[in-house]
């Protein structure tokens, strides 16, 4: 029993125990008296019946003062009791109305945290998903350069493949060309060489025609002095004279012929010269074979360095490529992390219904403790509530932190591979 | 050509997140938010070479997708995978008697999901 109970109980007990007394007190005095007087006592001797009233009420009367001061103590205690009962009560009641609006309102607040909680599930999905959209053109632009460079490099290395082998071509028809210049060249020397020398022969020839036509003039000149001398010699000298003709005749057609001659040496020395003068140019215009071989050269320089930056790009473009398969490697480690969400907002989303079930089970309580005649139990508590989550978590880690934080074993079995194909 | 990859969950970020995984994969992708949906489609004609679905969803669960699927024709053997967070080993031997040709916990990094699909996809 509680302290007020118990008090309450004593008083109660000492009334009655005091007014048991007294009353078995007087009946037990009349009872002797009856026995040792006789029923006659009482109207033969009245003052003796007085005493023996007066003695039998008296403890009566005792007893009932004791007990109207025990009961009036009683009543006080009782009364005071009540005050404080009536006080405790009253404080219990006001106590329980109190939690129990406190209780009421607690629907608010665990709906505004259930939201709380909706909400931020909400923010971090919009963010998420943005997040996945940027990653998304990113991967899209990283993939439309990649094409293009692949497109590059297909084009660059039909591009190089060709050039090498027309760079090689090329170099075969250099090498023919600039051994047919050299040829040419040697050529142009030779020929240069020969027509000059064949200028000299002709330079050389032109003092012979003055001699032969110095021979013919003086020949002629004989012819004339014979034909004089014949004439002067008469019928003897006929024979010379016509010797004479004859030689005259031939010193004409020996001046005549070494004119021919000369002229035509003449000609042919001229021609020469001017033959000469188109070799000497030639071989002057062999420096532009020396210019033309230096663009040969810078052109044959220009393929093997047109060959050479396209396998430097052709490697760029490899490193290019394997680059974008690491970014793309990264972007699906990044997706996968992403998920991470998901695994949040189930957790969270259990949460939410806990704190729900909470709320109903509370209002359940404020409303239990209303009813008239409630025995004050439950059908279900916070202890059972708590153990069936147990029984309904998805993950492994919820079952990890429930046995952290409230302790005992999982019933479930909760194992397995992360992957696992049947 | 490349193949189709049918995805199925109800969270929004999850069908974002793994339809770009794929993609990057070099699959085609086709996405629904839950059991219903997706079966809905493989009665339209879809035809996927392998459907990725979550467990715990509304209207209809991966399990029973599952179980339905298997039932339509031209649709007993491809494979399909659950991705779930669902950990319980009486739902994994559930889902491998229901027919499931795997089971994936979430989450799970998009390379290694990508490995899998293509082990159970030759020549992609």
């Amino acid at each position: 029993m509680i302290g007020s109970e118990l008090r309450l109980h004593r008083i109660k007990i000492r009334i009655w125990t005091q007014s048991t007394i007294g009353f078995i007190c007087s009946v037990l005095l009349g009872i002797a008296l009856l026995f040792t007087q006789g029923s006659s006592f009482i109207p033969n001797n009245i003052r003796i019946a007085g005493l023996i009233a007066l003695v039998s009420v008296a403890p009566f009367l005792v007893t009932q003062w004791w007990n109207w001061m025990g009961a009036k103590r009683g009543i006080s205690e009782m009364w005071a009791f009540g005050q404080s009962s009536f006080e405790d009560l009253s404080r219990e009641r006001a106590v329980h109305k109190a939690i129990e609006v406190d209780l009421k309102d607690c629907k608010p607040y665990i709906d505004v945290m259930h939201e709380q909680i909706g909400g931020s599930l909400a923010e971090s999905e919009r963010e998420i998903m943005a997040l996945i959209e940027q990653l998304n053109l990113l991967s899209a632009q990283s993939s439309q350069q990649m094409e293009r460079i692949t497109n590059s490099v297909e084009s660059g290395k039909t591009l190089a493949e060709v050039t090498s082998n027309r760079a090689e071509r090329n170099n075969l028809l250099i090498f023919t060309l600039e051994t047919r210049l050299q040829e040419q060249a040697s050529e142009m020397r030779e020929n240069y060489e020969q027509i000059r020398l064949l200028a000299d022969d002709v330079v050389a020839l032109t003092p012979i025609i003055q001699v032969i036509s110095s021979i013919a003039k003086q020949t002629s000149m004989l012819a004339l002095n014979a034909g004089i001398e014949a004439a002067r010699a008469g019928n003897a000298g006929r024979g010379f004279s016509v010797v004479a003709d004859v030689v005259r005749a031939l010193s004409k057609r020996s001046t005549s012929a070494a004119a021919d001659i000369a002229e035509k040496l003449n000609t042919t020395a001229n021609k020469v010269s001017a033959k000469l003068l188109v070799a000497q140019k030639s071989l002057e215009e062999k420096h532009g074979l020396d210019e033309l071989q230096e663009l040969i050269g810078d052109l044959t320089q220009m393929q093997k360095d047109f060959a050479d930056s396209s396998r430097v790009q052709l490697d760029v473009i490899s490193d290019v490529e394997a680059g974008h398969q690491e970014g793309v490697n990264h972007l699906l480690a990044a997706m996968g992390h992403i998920q991470f969400q998901d695994v949040m907002r189930q957790r969270m989303e259990h949460v939410q219904q806990a704190l729900v079930e909470m709320r109903n089970h509370l209002m359940h309580l404020t409303e239990a403790q209303d009813k008239q005649g409630w025995d004050g139990l439950f059908d279900t508590t916070f202890k059972t509530l708590l153990e069936s989550h147990l029984n309904n978590y998805r993950m492994a880690s919820q079952t990890v932190t429930h046995l952290a934080v409230a302790g005992g074993a999982s019933k479930s079995d909760t194992g397995g591979p992360a992957i696992e194909l049947f | 050509m490349a193949k189709t990859i049918l995805i199925v969950d109800d969270s929004a970020t999850m069908l974002m997140s793994l339809k770009s995984s794929l993609i990057l994969g070099g699959f085609q992708v086709e996405t629904a938010s839950n059991g219903q949906q997706a079966l809905d489609k493989l009665k339209a004609g879809l035809k996927p070479s392998l459907i990725l679905t979550d467990i715990n969803m509304p209207v209809m669960g991966g399990l029973e997708l599952i179980e339905k699927a298997r039932a339509l024709p031209g649709c007993r053997f491809f494979p399909i995978l659950t991705l779930t967070t669902e950990s319980e080993a009486s739902k994994r031997a559930e889902g491998k008697r229901l027919g499931a040709t795997g089971w994936l916990v979430k989450p799970i990094a998009g390379g290694d999901l990508l490995k899998v699909i293509k082990q159970l996809l030759p020549g992609t």
